[in-house]
């Protein structure tokens, strides 16, 4: 059994009337690349920011690394890297400059952060842009540097908060593979995000809040499991008679059939070969029909199926 | 008037950082009234003095009795040091000492350095007094050539030098109240205040609806530069009048003057004044400064112009090459109508429209400068990008 | 990780754009413009003859024979013009002369303005006054004296003697240069300002992420403070080194201490910044606003603008003085400049001191909240 790196008990904090987190419940394992999704505002950023003693909390308990975790921690706090959502670097200095003076606030060894340094910038592939100014360099760029301020001391907890907001698809992947390649280093991982297809990609574990709650938790197979809908059948077909929409309704594990005069959408929940099924009625029937896609549920279906909203139009 | 609107929601969001700069200077200006006696460098004021009489006769209690004529005369002072303490607070302007054996070298005829004297800070009345006593003596030695007793003589020369001498200002036709002075010597130290506080509050604004993505985005919109060079030229004029007519009535209402004859001509003089400050401000924001430039460029420009044109030193006591030099400066003629209408300096019509005249050039010059920079800045980014678009 | 803090502080400030802008152009640009405005104040102007029209009212011999005195010679001080009434008083609106003279058994004297040729004017009018009398007591005296009582009113007399009151350069203006130095240092607020708000997390993100890392607040805000102080003595040094060899100001006194004492009120404006910086949540912007105004009012407070608001201040509220830390900082030159023992001195220097430690501690105080209540 991997023990606990992150230990978030009963969290509550206000501000003023609003309730940012109601009761906020979290555990976290050694080694795993753990995921907080949620919408914005739904208190992904307030969680980090009291897990990192930053916040005043109204009530709950947080432990790191066994330990309560309070401002004057400052062993724990060598051991955790955080990448804060917006870029927190210094305008007047260079890159290497930027990544050594944030690498000098955990590691004192002049020879061991220059070594680290230089590894941090190879780690974001910023070889070649060591002596720009932070002016200088693009919004990928810069959340690149934003890493590897955050990494360089090489922690053993790295909180990444929404660190992929307004970056280019190749950063973003290169970001995201780096996160990966940290986890196999032996990190510990918590990544916020409201894209849940970033989660999906490299989270081992999802914790879904909405609201200040937690909503649900597990892996991506255990959330997808919670959910009615497992397989999203549509088909483009421009006349369907009643009957025939009737008759595909009946069909084993469909739960709900929508018809808008020109798509089909079948929403099954469990079984095999639905897809066979539903075309076998269409063939009987002799209706012509185009385009044919089989999906499986994504994170959004479950947060709207618990919500009743969607991830991305939660207050956006 | 969608720009319209925008500036001002925009100068409304940064009212906070404003209010602060309008309460603060006005507060500035009132406290630099107060503390301007309205007399000018070169006329003679009461001096505060303290005279030590070691000689103790009846010729140097003649001479206590002379310096004593106009002045204010203390004698609390116990100590040297404190004497010292309160010539640098100038709270003491002059101390006279007349040594032991005055009176002898008096009657003996011996002139040189017979009385001591000692101030910190110069002034035309220091350099006055020196004056007067050396007066004094030479009147007493000729006096002592009538065969007068050396206590004679200084009654005779004590006589001879107190009648005054009877000086009138002549006036045109229109003079402006003397309790209008006061609001004029108020209107003297506006040039600072207005820069300061325009500067400090419109060019920010400005800066914020001029950055450079937001202007893009506008000209691809429907809506014409000039139209929207006129409606931030609308808002920003709506806002300086604004701002001109609260420093002028509250300054009045201060005061307790009410504007009449040719004191509205300080009025308007105030009103260029800030209509200058608005387009220097609507010039700098051209060149996209961050707020600490802004802020330097506010300091430098308003001390700077304002010690070398007369505002905080006289323009009488400013060198010939300095005030040449001031001229190019609109501040120069702001002071100069001031001084006219203060009876510093011969009012006459034609002057007076030529001050004002020369600082609505300066406006003219500085919305051409503007407009010129702003094509520079703005306009050379089209070339290019039509290169590009050509290339791809 | 003291040092390693203390290094990245001094790079960042001396980088800075508003450290080069405040507190190195600043005043080389502005110390340039007083010396230009205030250099020609003592140059001596060549003396015109001033042009006067006589008005007579009724004959005034004495008078006259002054007049003729005064209009003759190589370069005579008047030039007299007889007219009536009223020409006389159009010439003097057109500016042709510069005083009209009613000569009748008194003189008056009547002028368009009060610059320094009208009061020249009333100098020379006021002296004929007294000539007028002292001749016409001879005349009614002894009028075998009148040639003696001439040549005596002639004879030039040095009766007063002038006591230095200071060893130092007693020129009134360079207490301008002594403001300007002070306002450069308060100018340091701008640091102190960005110590504070780079080192608290709900102030700016930077702040946020050195409150996460594994350096406690406090070594990160020694380093932050000393470092600026560091950079701020190197800029008053810079300013006053600029004043004292390049424009030639003469500043008196001891030129080692004033360096010193330079530095010091850039440790204050530092530590004032600092404390403004830490108080309350406002946006940067609106800190900014508040450190420049009250820096700006502090400096007028001192004299910047109006040389004697001190004095007006010293009588209304001599308190004033004595808490302005501007008005400490340039009277500590000003007692540099003017007294011989120090004892002034240190007193101000003190004051600096105490205001040093206030500011920094009530600053720490504010800024020491290790949890927000948000961010």
């Amino acid at each position: 059994m991997k023990p606990t790196v992150v230990k978030i008990d009963n969290l509550v904090k206000r501000y003023g009337e609003l309730v940012a987190l109601d009761h906020f419940s979290l555990e976290i394992k050694e080694g795993e690349i753990f995921g907080l999704l949620g919408p914005n505002g739904s208190g992904k950023t307030t969680t980090i920011n009291c897990l990192l003693s930053l916040l005043a909390y109204d009530k709950g308990e947080i432990e790191v690394f066994g330990r309560e975790m309070t401002p004057t921690c400052y062993d724990i706090k060598s051991e955790i890297g955080v990448i804060m959502q917006n870029v927190a670097v210094l305008d007047e200095l260079s890159v290497r400059e930027n990544i050594d003076y944030f690498c000098g606030l955990y590691i004192t060894d002049k020879e061991k952060r220059k070594a680290c340094v230089e590894e941090a910038i190879r780690f974001v592939g910023l070889e070649d842009f060591v002596n720009f100014r932070p002016a200088k360099l693009s919004g990928g760029l810069l959340r690149r540097l934003n890493i590897a301020c955050g990494i360089a001391h090489k922690p053993k907890l790295i909180i990444l908060d929404e660190p992929t907001v307004a970056v280019d698809p190749q950063s973003r992947n290169r970001i995201l593979e780096g996160i990966q390649e940290l986890n196999r280093n032996g990190a510990t991982v918590i990544y916020t995000s409201h894209y849940m297809e970033e989660v999906e990609q490299i989270c081992t574990r999802i914790a879904i809040m909405d609201k200040g709650r937690k909503i649900a938790e597990g892996t991506k197979e255990e959330l997808k499991g919670m959910i009615r809908n497992t397989e999203s059948v549509s088909i483009e077909i421009l006349e369907l008679p009643g009957e025939i929409k009737e008759k595909i309704t009946h069909l084993p594990h469909v739960y709900e059939t929508e018809y808008d005069g020109t798509k089909l959408t079948v929403r099954c929940s469990g079984g095999k070969h639905n897809l066979i099924r539903i075309l076998a009625v269409l063939q009987e029937a002799e209706l012509g029909f185009g385009r044919v896609y089989s999906e499986l549920p994504t994170l959004n279906d479950v947060f709207l199926e618990i919500t009743g909203t969607a991830l991305r139009d939660s207050k956006e | 008037m969608q720009v319209f609107n925008a500036f001002l929601r925009v100068l409304r969001s940064k009212f906070g950082s404003a209010i602060i700069y309008i309460v603060l200077f006005f507060i500035v200006g009132i406290m630099m009234t107060r503390a301007d006696s309205g007399t000018s460098v070169w006329e003679k004021t009461k001096m505060v003095m303290v005279i030590e009489d070691l000689d103790d006769t009846p010729e140097s209690r003649k001479l206590v009795e002379f310096i004593s004529e106009g002045n204010v005369v203390k004698d609390d002072f116990t100590n040297e040091d404190d004497i010292t303490d309160a010539m640098y607070y100038t709270m003491l302007d002059y101390v006279v000492t007349i040594p032991k054996g005055y009176a002898e070298k008096l009657a003996s005829g011996q002139t040189e350095g017979i009385i001591e004297s000692r101030h910190m800070h110069e002034s035309y009345a220091v350099a006055n007094m020196g004056m007067l006593l050396d007066e004094y003596v030479s009147t007493v030695m000729a006096y002592r050539q009538l065969g007068k007793t050396p206590l004679e003589a200084s009654e005779a020369a004590c006589k001879a030098l107190g009648a005054k001498v009877d000086v009138t200002i002549a006036q045109e036709e229109g003079k402006t109240e003397d309790a209008a002075s006061m609001m004029l010597i108020y209107f003297r130290y506006m040039p600072y205040i207005f820069l300061c506080v325009i500067m400090n509050t419109l060019c920010p604004a400005l800066v914020a609806m001029n950055k450079k993505d937001l202007r893009f985005r506008t000209d691809c919109s429907g809506l014409t530069p000039q139209s929207y060079t006129m409606q931030q030229f609308a808002a920003s004029a709506l806002y300086i009048v604004a701002l001109w007519a609260v420093f002028t009535v509250v300054g009045a209402v201060i005061n307790g003057v009410m504007f009449s004859g040719r004191l509205w001509l300080a009025v308007l003089n105030g009103l260029v004044f800030a209509l200058f400050s608005a387009v220097f401000a609507l010039f700098v924001s051209e060149f996209s400064p961050n707020p600490n430039v802004i802020t330097a460029i506010t300091q430098i420009a308003s001390l700077g112009m304002c010690f070398l044109c007369g505002v905080f030193v006289d323009q009488a006591l400013l060198g010939g090459g300095v005030l040449a030099a001031a001229r190019f400066l609109p501040a120069y003629w702001y002071v100069r109508l001031i001084r006219m209408l203060n009876s510093d300096i011969v009012f006459t019509t034609g002057e007076a429209a030529l001050c004002l005249g020369i600082q609505a050039g300066f406006v003219a010059v500085f919305v051409l400068l503007t407009i010129l920079v702003h094509r520079a800045r703005y306009v050379s980014a089209a070339p290019r990008k039509a290169a590009a678009g050509s290339a791809a | 990780m003291f040092l390693h803090n203390l290094k990245y502080e001094i790079k960042l400030v001396l980088r800075a754009k508003s450290f080069i802008i405040w507190l190195m152009l600043f005043p080389i640009i502005l110390g340039t413009l007083f010396k230009v405005a205030f250099g020609s104040i003592y140059q001596n102007e060549t003396f015109d003859t001033i042009p006067v029209a006589v008005v007579k009212i009724s004959e005034n011999e004495v008078f006259d024979e002054m007049l003729t005195a005064l209009t003759t010679g190589e370069q005579p001080a008047l030039k007299a013009i007889s007219e009536e009434e009223a020409k006389a008083k159009e010439m003097l609106f057109d500016g042709d002369v510069k005083g009209i003279l009613y000569v009748g058994k008194t003189v008056e004297l009547s002028v368009s303005g009060r610059g320094m040729t009208q009061t020249i004017l009333q100098e020379i009018v006021g002296r004929c006054r007294v000539y007028e009398t002292v001749i016409r007591d001879t005349m009614a005296t002894d009028p075998s004296s009148l040639e003696a009582v001439i040549k005596e009113l002639s004879t030039e007399v040095d009766a007063c003697r002038e006591v230095p009151v200071t060893q130092g350069n007693p020129d009134v203006y360079v207490q301008y240069f002594y403001n300007l130095i002070a306002m450069v240092a308060i100018c340091g607020c701008n640091t102190g300002l960005h110590v504070s708000i780079d080192n608290q997390a709900n102030q700016s993100v930077v702040g946020a992420r050195k409150n996460c890392s594994g350096t406690p607040k406090s070594i990160n805000l020694t380093a932050g403070l000393i470092g600026s102080c560091i950079s701020q003595g190197v800029s008053m040094i810079f300013c006053v080194t600029f004043l004292r060899f390049v424009l030639q100001v003469n500043f008196g006194g001891n030129l080692l201490l004033l360096y010193l004492c330079s530095v010091m009120a850039g440790c204050l404006g530092v530590a004032m910044g600092f404390f403004i910086g830490s108080v309350g949540r406002a946006r940067f912007e609106v800190k900014v606003a508040i450190a420049m105004s009250i820096s700006m009012v502090l400096c007028f407070m001192s004299g910047l603008m109006m040389g004697n608001i001190k004095g007006i201040l010293a009588e209304k509220a001599p308190w004033a003085n004595r808490v302005n830390p501007v008005a400490i900082i340039s009277d500590s030159f000003y007692c540099l400049n003017i007294y011989s023992d120090y004892r002034r001195f240190l007193t101000k220097v003190l004051g600096m001191g105490i205001y040093i430690v206030i500011f920094t501690i009530l600053g720490v105080l504010f800024a020491r909240r290790k949890k927000y209540a948000s961010i």
